[in-house]
């Protein structure tokens, strides 16, 4: 070795781990540390399937002309950085985009064609780009940066003062009127991307990024999990719909969501009120202007965000209506509310839009989308009449508890929850004045006897068995857009992707792992969980003692997660299905020749997929009559004896 | 092996693993055309000889003598077809020459024959004396020889990589930068350290960092191609190198 200094005896401990370092360590240095190093080093390059933004330092070796900062954050568009232009001494904001999109061999094009019309945008409300290009196959964008917080900030600290809100709005509406006018739509208008400097200057940021990130999909304006639960919401109808053509009233729609959400500090979700009604002495012809940019059908929203402005100031100008002229107003509201709810329903938190795949393959996968399944409930199983009160009745989502006393919810259309079933710990006594409820869960496992509801507004009412405080939410627990209940604990995720459980904090299930990625989705078994992470990934935690936290790999994208008390089901963007866990009931068995699955659910002991035409198929523990039940379904939900089923009313919406 | 320094750096493709030379060696098996494997075999050899002599003389055998049969093994290994047992251990040359040499000493033993040399064919050019004063740096605490033998494989693995980072560095005349900085290579580091590292090279911090962050990841590469070349297939990087950090770490 031409390193060893001389023959001195070292008996000396390496500092890093105590070692003693050996007298012919390598180059002097403590080989455990060396070969650590070594480990950490494999184990770096091996990770497919996820973004790992570059280290500030490897950024540093890529942007020499830059001084790096620091990284201010990371989402599935990619991760920005702030960082000095050398030459001109000015602070910005370098953009990555991740690795996988650059990949792509038609990216170069698109990325340049995009960045240059995006270049083009000069607007004191939009977020400047200075340059853009790729460096050793990471595409990248360097930008103004802006020295400020974001809307969904100022949001979440409390709803906004009309004459702020229009101030926001409108400058708002001048970045949207500037870049329509040059054809530019932004696709992705929401709070995370309204950008409010120290002096109250709006700057819009991340113009056209979804169409660029994921063409193609780019009317989905979702990221690479096409789970997203955040963006969907202020996604207009035809967007979510996923028709080809849609224009840039995509904008004004989403436009008209932030409005409302300033005003009220809710979202217009399920059978919402107009905003006059949610907040006291607020002018109501300004109902008005939000409930036509929220118009479900494109051709009755405004047509220019200049007509949005201008229609605000004129409404926040003239003074409140007398009471005729509300009387009038009022079944106008009536009519465009429940149109938007048609559209949105009440799950709009369980939106699940698989995304079409490329021209390449030669398929498109059709858009199916929950919210649009309202049915009647059918019972089946070794259930009676009297034990399910609610045969026939319209519904929007039911759950049912697999437990050794079984309950049940059903959420109603006009966001009230039903109960029925055992009643010993309370968990059909559904708290009075419960509303605006867009999703239900039951407890899931053998003993469980607790039940969760969500509000629109992003909060969580429990109720039944709480010996393990199950059914007590944290205090403060805000933002939540999904919710999850086990055997003996409950989870919720929240609008930022953290997730939060509550329960037997005794099982590994009732914690949440430390550092875990933002999610796009949950689910809850008995005794495990599964969160789909905004990077495609799934997580599991828990019990594992029949493998269900075993995730298997799979080469597709996971679209759907679902949980039975013992094990879990996945469904991937391709239609095909997964399951993994307790197989005692043959429940894992999914059906060789199951079609393309455009739902998937689970509950105790029982497996069902819906295909493309609204049939079910089943595996698993089924009780008896399920098998012979031939409507078309919305929804399935499993108990321990007795499954209910949403039966469609008619041809489904979606195609 | 030391004085194969060079030839490591030829060897060792950075990021390239179109077959790994254990690969090459077992692929090779039974066909005619093995002299590209015999070459592979050679060259591995070459680098893992004192692992070997590690193991022979923790057995109890004399230097004399296990000089001997250091030499004695590799044309064994060559002429005879060892490989053959290969089968069984053909994840890892580490386990299999293990095995192999194990099975030579309990031949060469029961034969109690006089141990030959390579007859003119010089596997490898083992210097005696420095074999010796190496060994006496080995350890001397209780460890069976199977252990030790572990450990100076990994360790000599270690040895091969840095030689060749450091051959790399001395070739683009920045041989005073890798001695300052190779010690970042097993410590992660404070701005201090950075710091008089900047000041001792006459470098700016940052600049630092970035020598740094290369420096590691040209190691990372050396390493990954080393561990590679001993085993079947590029899968099997990363495990071998969990399990040679797990031997270093007890």
């Amino acid at each position: 070795m031409a390193d060893q200094s001389g023959s001195s005896a070292r008996s000396e401990a390496c500092a890093a781990c105590g070692k003693p370092l050996p007298r012919n360590a390598p180059a002097g240095l403590c080989p455990a540390c060396l070969m650590g190093r070594g480990v950490e080093l494999m184990s770096c390059s091996a990770r497919s399937g996820s973004f790992v933004p570059p280290t500030s330092d490897e950024l540093a070796l890529l942007f020499p002309d830059f001084e790096i900062v620091q990284c201010l954050g990371q989402g599935g568009m990619g991760a920005v950085y702030k960082a000095v232009q050398r030459e001109l001494d000015r602070t910005v904001a370098i953009k990555i985009l991740p690795r996988e999109i650059a990949a792509d061999a038609e990216f170069s094009e698109r990325f340049r064609r995009e960045a240059s019309a995006l270049a083009s945008l000069d607007h004191p409300n939009i977020v400047r780009l200075f340059d853009f290009g790729q460096r050793e196959g990471l595409a990248y964008f360097v930008m103004e940066f802006v020295d400020g917080v974001d809307l969904s900030r100022r949001i979440a600290s409390g709803t906004v003062p009309v004459n702020d809100a229009f101030g926001i709005v409108s400058q708002l509406c001048d970045a949207l009127q500037h870049s329509h006018g040059r054809g530019v739509v932004h696709r992705d208008i929401k709070p995370a991307n309204i950008l409010i400097t120290r002096d109250g200057r709006v700057k819009v940021a991340d113009f056209g990024l979804a169409r660029l990130v994921h063409p193609g999909a780019a009317d989905y304006g979702l990221t690479r999990t096409n789970a997203t639960l955040g963006t969907p919401r202020y996604m207009a109808p035809e967007q979510m719909a996923g028709a080809s053509g849609s224009d840039h009233r995509v904008d004004i729609y989403a436009l008209g969501v932030v409005l409302y959400e300033l005003l009220t500090g809710h979202m217009p979700v399920g059978h919402f009120d107009a905003p006059s009604e949610k907040v006291a002495a607020l002018n109501p012809r300004i109902d008005e202007v939000v409930l036509r940019a929220l118009n479900a059908e494109p051709e009755r929203r405004y047509a220019t965000a200049e007509e949005v402005k201008s229609s605000l100031r004129e409404a926040i100008e003239r003074p409140a209506p007398t009471r005729q002229e509300q009387a009038r107003r009022l079944a106008l509201r009536v009519l465009v509310a429940s149109l938007a709810a048609a559209v949105l329903g009440g799950g709009a938190v369980l939106v699940w839009v698989t995304r079409s795949t490329r021209a390449t393959s030669g398929v498109t996968a059709p858009v199916s989308s929950l919210a649009l399944s309202s049915g009647k409930l059918v019972a089946l199983g070794s259930i009676d009449a009297a034990s399910f009160p609610y045969a026939g009745q319209p519904a929007l989502k039911v759950s049912v508890a697999a437990a050794r006393n079984e309950f049940g919810l059903v959420l109603r259309a006009d966001g009230t929850v039903l109960a029925w079933g055992d009643n010993r710990f309370g968990q059909t006594s559904v708290p009075q004045g419960l509303r605006e409820v867009v999703a239900i869960a039951a407890g899931q496992g053998a003993k469980s006897a607790h039940a969760l509801a969500l509000s629109a507004g992003g909060t969580v009412a429990g109720w039944g068995d709480n010996t393990f405080d199950q059914a007590t939410p944290p205090t403060g627990l805000t933002g939540v857009v999904a919710i999850a209940a086990g055997e003996l604990h409950s989870l919720a995720l929240t609008r930022e992707g953290r997730l939060v459980a509550w329960g037997n904090s005794a099982s590994p299930a009732g914690v949440v792992p430390e550092n875990l990625a933002p999610a796009n989705a949950i689910a809850a078994g008995a005794n495990f969980n599964l969160a789909l992470l905004t990077d495609g990934r799934v997580g599991a935690w828990g019990l594992n003692d029949a493998g269900q936290c075993r995730v298997p790999q799979v080469s597709a994208q996971v679209v759907e997660i679902t949980a039975g008390s013992r094990h879990a089901i996945a469904r991937l963007d391709n239609g095909r299905v997964i399951a993994w866990g307790d197989n005692g009931a043959k429940q894992c068995d999914v059906p060789a020749n199951l079609p393309r699955a455009s739902a998937v659910f689970a509950g105790g002991d029982g497996s069902a997929a819906l295909d493309q035409s609204g049939r079910l198929h089943v595996w698993g523990k089924i009780p008896n009559g399920v098998t012979n039940f031939t409507g078309r379904v919305a929804q399935v939900a499993m108990g321990s004896s007795t499954w209910v089923v949403i039966e469609q009313n008619k041809a489904p919406t979606a195609k | 092996m030391p004085d194969e320094g060079s030839k490591a750096d030829e060897r060792l493709a950075p990021g390239q693993f179109p077959q790994t030379r254990w690969s090459v060696v077992l692929a090779a098996r039974g066909s005619n055309d093995s002299g590209h494997a015999l070459a592979a075999l050679d060259e591995l050899c070459r680098a893992y000889w004192f692992p070997l002599y590690v193991y022979i003389r923790r057995r109890g055998v004399s230097p004399e003598d296990a000089e001997d049969l250091t030499q004695g093994y590799f044309s064994a290994l060559i002429e005879k077809d060892y490989l053959a047992q290969a089968d069984r251990e053909r994840g890892k040359l580490r386990s299999f020459l293990l095995t192999t040499l194990k099975h030579y000493l309990a031949d060469e033993w029961t034969k109690a024959s006089a141990l030959k040399r390579g007859h003119g064919k010089t596997a490898v050019s083992i210097d005696a004396a420095q074999a010796e004063e190496r060994y006496a740096l080995e350890p001397v605490d209780e460890q069976s020889p199977d252990r030790l033998f572990e450990k100076r494989w990994a360790l000599t693995l270690l040895d091969n990589v840095l030689e060749a980072l450091r051959a790399d560095y001395v070739g683009s005349g920045q041989g005073g930068l890798f001695d300052v900085l190779k010690k970042f290579l097993a410590w992660n580091s404070a701005g201090e350290a950075y710091r008089e590292a900047a000041t001792e090279l006459g470098m700016k911090e940052n600049a630092v960092r970035v020598a740094v962050f290369r420096m590691r990841r040209r190691y990372g590469d050396l390493l990954r191609a080393q561990v590679a070349d001993t085993v079947a297939s590029s899968e099997e990087v990363s495990s071998e190198v969990d399990y040679l950090f797990a031997l270093l770490r007890s």
